[in-house]
């Protein structure tokens, strides 16, 4: 049987709290098997097949979480999606993703109706289940153990539909289990939004562990002062989150109102922590064990450091670790700099992005039939042979965890009526990236009328900070934008 | 009193955000239309917290009392009363 599935099937039905909402009733882990089973024939009864992809576009994490748990138990794959962003983006992942069906918040089904069209109708949950009449393309191959798609950030403009195995989300839930201990009595939090993929660990280890998940929806994520509440009121003991995050605690939390003692541990991923950042956070809850992680959607978690006990007196950046013990890895010279880009292989190694040939083999590279993913990465090692971020080979950023890609966005902003010529770039400042459209008009532009444009387009995170309009953009010699030249003149 | 409280979020805001002065108005909505992302709210709550020297509660953060400068001004006030 494919891994996740049993880790679903195997569940013990017993009156211990699964999912925890606050201000809802508890999910006991009987009610949970019960509600896949239900949902997982309703499926079934509409005729989703094993193989069809399903998405979900809802803000209830807890309904979410039941149709996961449904289209595992059913062999279905699911594609969880934003439910508040830009209709046209989540419109390419519907087309992209080739799905068959979508779960939507009945608030926001009436957005789509126009853009998609609807097959069959039916209510599953609290959602609208609208069927798709899919138009005659060419046959996919789906992957025979394809569990899941999460659509991150692409160059193209288009969001790229990272493939995921049950193989792949099983050795890292088992490399987790083995490298920390878990138990029945812990309280997990679920604060990463369900198409993120932090959220992979928060679910599935979970539940894994017959613990309770407490879901904290993306309202709750966004205000520290509930968050930091809530982490103490429902005595969470585990927590994975980004730094930008787990700085906003520290930051506007009024972290010190409360006690977390039964805080044990707390791991970071998705972007670089910077130390005085972090020994602040400790100094606020010093009894947690802290680790850092590392690892792209691709490949989940590959390296880890945990941190040392004494913080305070480290001064250089947080490194990314040693390799897990199920990965394997190693450093490529990089041409253009003295450092190398970092290469992953192993189990949770996805399989390539969904339907795209092209794009998976831009990133992934079989070596003697092993399917090797180039992170784009730039790393040293140092003489503990933990490895150390340095940066991108790429224009990729990384905001609050989340990737961006920024050709996408320039792909989009240049389409604004009235620029002829426009750039986005990124600086770091204050241990904040700060993305910037530089641009050329015909015409002053209401700042408020181009950023809702960009907001028609992509999500929230993406929009950039700041724009500036300028006489002109500085060149190459090809006569293409000179972003270095750019960047240094803002 | 309450032009000067709206002034100075006005004002708050426009830095904040690299706007034009004309972009924002006293009932221009700025959390629902994404003006204001959540980080740059919280800036905002830390700013009035300090500015005008009262507490938000954690459920107080929220669009009903931020979403207009407007709205902002009136929160102030009710606190500042309370």
């Amino acid at each position: 049987m494919k891994a996740l599935k049993e880790l679903i099937v195997r569940l013990y039905p017993t009156e211990a709290t699964a999912l925890m909402v606050p201000g809802k009733p508890d999910i006991s882990y009987q009610q949970l098997v019960e509600s896949f089973k239900k949902i997982s024939t309703q499926l079934a009864d509409l005729g989703i097949k094993p193989g069809d992809r399903i998405g979900i576009c809802s803000a209830s994490k807890s309904d979410t979480i039941i149709v996961i748990g449904a289209c595992l138990m059913a062999d279905m794959i699911y594609v969880p999606m934003e439910a508040h962003q830009a209709v046209s983006r989540n419109c390419a992942i519907i087309t992209s993703n080739g799905l068959r069906a979508i779960l939507f918040d009945p608030l926001i089904t009436v957005s789509y109706e126009q853009h998609i069209s609807v097959d069959s109708r039916s209510t599953i949950l609290n959602l609208d289940f609208i069927g798709l009449a899919l138009e005659s393309q060419n046959e996919i191959i789906i992957h025979p153990d394809l569990a899941f798609i999460l659509n991150t950030s692409g160059s193209t403009g288009m969001p790229k539909g990272v493939m995921i195995t049950h193989q792949n989300a099983w050795s890292f839930i088992q490399w987790t289990t083995r490298q920390y201990r878990f138990l029945t009595s812990d309280r997990f939090a679920s604060i990463a939004p369900l198409h993120f993929d932090l959220s992979v660990f928060d679910v599935f280890v979970a539940l894994h562990t017959q613990a309770t998940l407490v879901l904290f929806d993306a309202s709750m994520a966004k205000n520290p002062l509930i968050l930091a509440q809530y982490i103490s009121e429902f005595q969470i003991s585990i927590l994975y989150s980004t730094p930008s995050l787990l700085s906003s605690l520290v930051d506007f939390g009024k972290l010190s109102n409360h006690t977390y003692l039964r805080l044990r541990y707390i791991f970071f991923a998705g972007e670089p922590y910077p130390i005085e950042k972090f020994k602040q956070l400790h100094t606020q809850i010093p009894h947690a064990s802290y680790s850092n992680w590392y690892g792209p959607t691709e490949t989940n978690v590959v390296t880890y450091y945990n941190m040392p006990i004494d913080v305070q007196t480290m001064t250089q950046s947080i490194p990314i670790g040693k390799t897990c013990a199920h990965m394997d890895s190693l450093m490529k010279q990089d041409p253009d700099s003295n450092l190398s880009e970092l290469l992953i292989c192993g189990p949770s190694v996805s399989p390539g992005y969904f339907n795209s040939r092209n794009l998976t083999d831009q990133s992934f590279i079989l070596v003697d039939g092993r399917n090797w993913y180039k992170t784009g990465d730039l790393v040293t090692i140092d003489e503990n042979g933990d490895y150390i971020f340095h940066g991108r080979k790429d224009r990729m950023v990384k905001r609050r965890g989340y990737r961006i890609e920024l050709d996408e966005l320039q792909h989009h902003f240049c389409t604004y009526p009235g620029v002829i010529q426009g750039a986005i770039v990124a600086k770091t400042r204050d241990n904040l990236v700060v993305i910037y459209a530089v641009y050329k008009s015909i015409q002053l532009n209401s700042l408020l009328d181009i950023r809702n444009f960009m907001l028609d387009r992509l999500p929230l995170y993406m929009i950039p900070d700041h724009f500036i309009r300028r006489d002109a953009l500085p060149l190459t010699s090809t006569g293409k934008i000179d972003l270095q030249v750019l960047i240094s003149s803002i | 009193m309450i032009d000067n409280v709206k002034q100075k979020i006005m004002e708050f805001i426009i830095s904040e955000k690299n706007l034009l002065p004309s972009d924002i108005q006293e009932d221009t909505p700025l959390i629902s239309t994404g003006i204001i992302d959540s980080i740059s709210t919280l800036s905002l709550v830390d700013f009035i917290e300090t500015t005008f020297n009262i507490q938000f509660e954690p459920f107080e953060v929220d669009q009903e009392n931020l979403n207009t400068v407007q709205k902002i001004a009136d929160f102030i006030l009710r606190k500042q009363m309370n």
